[in-house]
């Protein structure tokens, strides 16, 4: 996450919103949420408070787990019932999803000449067009669109800086381009090309994409006294709950929340961080490349994208499900909650999770379902770890950040043959992939994150990539120096 | 001179609500500022449904946004002055 924008604070108010309801059992009163919210001070975003409300019952659908395609005339108070009912996370609808009605229809046109333009005598951008379509028009230069084939050379050649190549910050920020506008110029997501980075949420100022939420199925498993409910806490943790909060007290907080257990996933990554060294090992001696397995949306990319590359991932799972088999193991009967800074999780999860994972929460899913329940972690008193209970190292923690996961699998030991390349942003990614396909460029072990920054730079983070980073590095330096 | 004492509730509540964009701008802040103005952290100013809050010299802001939280400084220092 980067900046913190008021289309984020909305979304956050409505995630609570949801779960103050779901906790107390009153989602019957839900139909009389949209109206109250902008009551309360949401209204000053849309042409008029009724377009707010319609736009905020689709987020409201979507934190109920709801897909906001069906028909508008269901009652939100209805979908809230059919979810409670539906025992299983509907996995099977697309997770991320464009608000129609907030989506501003932003200009399709890529190349725009402003009014800095000077009719000059050179005429550099008709003379560099490659299609002549520009021509000279009410001393302006003017763009055939249908000629255009938008290749931005005349605004690189203009002296004047007089036209903008423009683009829509969603589909600018989709590096797999599964981003187009569609009928009535709204944008539309291919689901078929979607690798569920959650990049264009973050990208949209108006806040039209959004995601589903499992919050309802949480709430319900920790109200459900009868099971018992564990939390495994991604390595992105550092740092997300603000300056006061350290491990001890997540832990503390999500117990009070009602988890049974709390475990580390960073426990996991020390697993697979060993596991796939080995594997690398093997690997160089048949002359074989490596990826790593922990990033999801990285490997969608692989498997859409540049399926000859597929057998280069590592077989190791992810942290995540090796954690989940360590809790399994010894709590056979338990439901298991991922909670971290990702949305491609949630996919990972009920594709390769074997029915290991019950739900998948971010970080502000979690952190609204905390503030709902009136627990203020800040405040919380810090948990005591049992002797013997096992801790993760500073390698498995640092799989939080871009290069922790190469550090982890090709050792400090590593041997200066070993040819190891970090990249992280779904864009980057995407170039050094086409690179290794063309075999122009040659590697044993590539770590791909699909985050810019690695996982500290998730969608479903709270704090900026900077403060999650210092965070992290004052928790592994801790570790270093022995103290818990 | 004096130091004019702000501090950034970082409790759970304030956290949600977006206390992040108010820490960002006081990090950030012109070096003529800072050199007045000394930031920490509390928990909790109790106005959780009204976050997020910030205590500035001995006044409480609620809902408080980064322009609001930087007007309100020049306003205390001006005071002062």
């Amino acid at each position: 996450m980067n900046s913190l924008s008021e289309i984020t604070v909305i979304k956050r108010k409505v995630l609570k919103e949801v779960a103050t309801l779901a906790w107390a059992d009153r989602l019957g009163e839900i139909d009389a949420l949209p109206k109250r919210l902008t009551k309360e001070g949401i209204t000053n975003y849309r042409c008029c408070e009724y377009r707010e409300r319609a736009i905020l019952a689709d987020r409201i659908k979507l934190a109920l787990g709801a897909t906001i395609d069906g028909e508008d005339e269901e009652r939100l108070s209805s979908i809230a019932e059919e979810k409670i009912a539906q025992q299983e996370t509907d996995n099977e609808q697309p997770l991320i999803s464009v608000l129609a009605k907030a989506c501003d229809r932003c200009p399709i046109d890529k190349m725009v000449v402003t009014n800095a333009c000077r009719n000059c005598v050179a005429h550099n951008c008709r003379n560099v067009c490659p299609r002549d379509a520009i021509t000279i028009v009410n001393q302006r230069a003017y763009i055939n669109r249908e000629r255009c084939v938008e290749c931005g050379l005349c605004a690189k050649a203009c002296r004047f800086s007089a036209i903008l190549m423009i683009e829509r910050p969603c589909t600018r920020a989709c590096a797999v381009g599964a981003l187009q506008p569609g009928a009535n110029k709204i944008t539309e997501i291919d689901h078929e090309k979607c690798v569920e980075c959650g990049a264009c949420i973050e990208a949209c100022p108006f806040g039209a994409i959004s995601e589903r939420s499992e919050l309802l199925s949480v709430i319900a498993l920790l109200k459900d006294k009868g099971v018992s409910t564990h939390a495994l806490v991604a390595p992105a943790v550092a740092g997300q709950f603000g300056p006061m909060v350290d491990w001890p007290r997540v832990v503390s907080g999500l117990k009070k929340l009602g988890f049974s257990g709390v475990v580390p996933v960073a426990l996991g990554a020390d697993v697979v961080g060993k596991a796939e060294g080995e594997e690398l090992a093997e690997r160089k001696q048949e002359g074989k490349i490596l990826f790593n397995s922990c990033c999801p949306s990285f490997k969608n990319l692989i498997r859409q994208k540049f399926p000859s590359l597929a057998h280069a991932v590592s077989g190791t799972k992810s942290p995540m499900l090796v954690t989940a088999e360590l809790v399994r193991q010894a709590a056979p009967t338990a439901k298991l909650v991922f909670i971290g800074p990702c949305l491609a999780k949630k996919g990972e999860a009920k594709h390769e999770g074997n029915g290991l994972i019950d739900a998948v929460l971010t970080f502000e899913e979690l952190t609204a379902m905390l503030v709902s329940a009136n627990i203020n972690l800040a405040e919380c008193e810090p948990a005591v770890s049992s002797e013997g209970e096992p801790m993760p190292s500073a390698r498995g923690l640092n799989f939080a950040k871009a290069g922790g996961v190469l550090a982890a699998v090709t050792g400090t030991d590593r041997d200066e043959e070993t040819k190891a390349i970090a990249v992280a942003g779904l864009g980057n990614c995407q170039d050094l992939l086409a690179k290794i396909a063309r075999g122009t460029e040659t590697y044993d072990f590539v770590e791909g994150m699909g985050c810019e920054g690695g996982c500290v730079g998730g969608p479903g983070t709270l704090v900026n990539t900077k403060a999650a980073v210092r965070a992290l590095q004052k928790t592994t330096e801790k570790k270093k120096k022995g103290v818990a | 001179m004096a130091i004019l004492m702000v501090s950034v509730c970082a409790g759970t509540s304030c956290h949600l609500l977006g206390n992040q964009a108010i820490v960002d701008v006081l990090e950030n802040m012109p070096p003529s500022l800072q050199k007045q103005v000394e930031f920490g952290y509390t928990s909790c100013l109790g106005d959780c449904g009204e976050g997020p809050c910030v205590t500035i010299g001995d006044k409480v802001l609620k809902h408080a946004s980064p322009e609001r939280v930087l007007d309100m400084i020049k306003e205390e220092l001006a005071a002062k002055k």
